[in-house]
């Protein structure tokens, strides 16, 4: 029983983010029901590469592969066509299952998987626009990539939307599916002396933790800071995270002489978000995109009120009382949900520990991996004989997008059948080895007891 | 919504106009032929017009350089995988590596309850000797 799944991304452990932890942990719930799940990624250097058991028995293959930028591969639609093929053989995957849209490998999986005639789910994590020469790439690839996949999940109705406004996929093959976390990793501080530390504290901190990118909104939190310094003697602030605005903070810093105020951290470890959290009273999110959010999830399930502008997914992701929203993302909108968040917070009003056991009822993995099975079950009841056919599936190029476009989707679409001709003369499916899978407990504990081991 | 200025619309535009003529005049240049009348077209004004243009070998010339420079990056990008990246079979790396957390459990039973068949928060990778124990080993 159960499916034989393929995970595919560029995105995976050591690289920490959102689309890792979502892989990392759904393909976890999802062996727990019974599936056998790989993941297929490019290597880490400096040289975390070739086949790794995780524990479970999570099989990740560290593919070694040209980075181009920002740990993406380098796209060129065939080019992982050969080994894609050999590891999908060899571990006699059903279901192909790929995540994020700006990466290569998850985009040319979809076009290989569809081939060799497997099922092909898609789930995207981010927003992107319609404006610049780079998101009309991505938007094109998707839309020859999505052409032939079974099943779309999308992280959040704003993700959805975007993603139908982008593509033209057909809604009835889409799904919402949100991240989730772990929220035992993620309580807040306990001991009743950390709950009278706060209370007695005059003061409240202000954490915010976020890659610094200009689409995460930096320059709006340089500009907040030293207005909330001004007006609030004893407010202090945490920043976690690394990126190319890094710099300007620490410009903030020194130009208005905030060093006793504000904290740098620099870059940080996932598992020590939660400590960096819990220091706080308030989480600070000035995103201007954002399609999710799964930190959102991880500061309320710490206990902490959150000011969040109200771009893109956001407002799905919790309910109203636990977030003051800026209606707009400007610095005086921002400052002023800040100054009412204090107020909230100096009034006692914010029960955090509640707000925890909220969260764990609302958010958990094992509840995100059954809607993903639910997905993975229709995709066979939906299917129709002749939808992983060739000439079904060029047919479907034909009827996709402008003159231009749908020629070269074509073109593509021909080219990778004929390489997997050529590969099946070259080297047959039938001489590439199975690789045996994961046992059952029972059979190797019944094992151990017999034997020596 | 739509009060905004249109300029992004016609930059749009003039750039989707201009790439499809070019495409088509280079379609038209590569294969026009020289010698036979077309329609009402006379064979020597399609000449004078080639003779204004450059010579329309370059034209051909520069789409087969930039057909071989695909084959090039391919077979180039198979082969920066497999001989520059890969590392040999026998080194070290393809067991483990240093951003593994590799499991060190004596204990058997500890090992397969809390590692081998349970969901960790945390990444841990498994030793490889465990790993072809529970996967090959037959009694």
């Amino acid at each position: 029983m159960g499916y034989n799944i393929a995970m595919i991304s560029d995105f995976f452990y050591p690289q920490l983010g959102g689309v890792e932890f979502h892989m990392y942990h759904l393909a976890q719930e999802l062996i727990k029901l019974g599936n056998s799940v790989i993941i297929v990624v490019h290597a880490y250097s400096p040289d975390r590469v070739g086949v790794r058991y995780l524990s479970n028995g999570l099989k990740v293959y560290y593919v070694p592969y040209f980075v181009l930028h920002r740990e993406t591969t380098f796209p060129n639609v065939f080019g992982t066509f050969p080994w894609v093929r050999n590891i999908l053989i060899r571990e006699q995957i059903d279901i192909v299952h790929t995540h994020g849209s700006a990466s290569t490998f998850s985009l040319e999986g979809l076009l290989c998987g569809n081939t060799l005639g497997l099922k092909t789910v898609f789930t995207d994590h981010s927003l992107y626009g319609f404006g610049n020469i780079t998101s009309i790439w991505v938007n094109k690839l998707l839309t020859f990539s999505l052409t032939n996949t079974d099943k779309v999940i999308c992280v959040s109705n704003t993700c959805k939307e975007n993603m139908i406004m982008r593509t033209k996929v057909d809604p009835s093959k889409m799904y919402v599916i949100p991240n989730a976390v772990v929220s035992a990793d993620f309580k807040p501080t306990e001991s009743a002396q950390d709950k009278e530390i706060r209370h007695e504290r005059e003061g409240c901190k202000i954490v915010t933790i976020n890659r610094l990118f200009a689409n995460k909104g930096a320059d709006l939190l340089t500009h907040i800071i030293p207005i909330i310094c001004s007006l609030h003697s004893d407010v202090e602030f945490i920043i976690a995270g690394d990126g190319p605005k890094y710099v300007d903070f620490q410009q903030m810093i020194e130009k208005n002489r905030l060093e006793d105020k504000v904290t740098l951290l620099g870059p940080v470890p996932h598992e020590k978000v939660r400590d960096v959290m819990c220091q706080g009273d308030i989480y600070l999110h000035a995103s201007l995109t954002e399609a999710f959010g799964t930190v959102l999830v991880e500061a309320a399930s710490c206990g902490l009120l959150i000011v969040t502008t109200t771009v893109g997914g956001i407002p799905e992701v919790l309910p109203s009382h636990m977030m003051v929203y800026a209606d707009d993302t400007s610095v005086t909108k921002l400052v002023e949900s800040l100054n009412k968040a204090i107020k909230i917070l100096k009034e006692n009003k914010y029960n955090g520990s509640k707000v925890h056991e909220e969260i764990e009822g609302m958010y958990d993995w094992s509840l995100i991996a059954r809607r993903t099975m639910n997905v993975y079950t229709g995709i066979f009841e939906n299917a129709k004989p002749d939808d992983k056919n060739w000439l079904t599936m060029i047919k479907k190029f034909n009827e996709r997008d402008g003159i231009w476009a749908k020629h070269l989707y074509m073109l593509c679409g021909i080219v990778e059948y004929l390489l997997f001709l050529l590969f099946e003369i070259l080297y047959p499916s039938k001489n590439i080895e199975l690789a045996p899978k994961w046992p059952s407990k029972e059979v190797v504990s019944n094992r151990i007891s017999h034997s020596k081991y | 919504m739509i009060q905004g200025s249109f300029s992004n619309e016609y930059y749009w535009f003039s750039r989707h106009f201009i790439t499809c003529s070019a495409t088509i005049f280079i379609i038209i240049w590569t294969f026009i032929p020289e010698d036979i009348d077309i329609l009402f077209i006379k064979k020597d004004f399609i000449r004078s017009i080639l003779d204004i243009l450059p010579d329309r070998r370059w034209v051909i010339y520069f789409q087969c350089f930039v057909l071989m420079g695909m084959l090039w990056c391919y077979t180039a990008l198979m082969m920066y995988n497999e001989d520059v990246l890969t590392p040999n079979l026998d080194d070290l790396s393809t067991i483990t590596d240093s951003r593994a957390n590799v499991v060190i459990v004596s204990d058997k039973e500890k090992f397969l309850n809390e590692y081998a068949y349970n969901a960790t928060s945390g990444v841990f990778d498994l030793p490889i000797t465990d790993v072809c124990k529970i996967l090959y080993s037959d009694d």
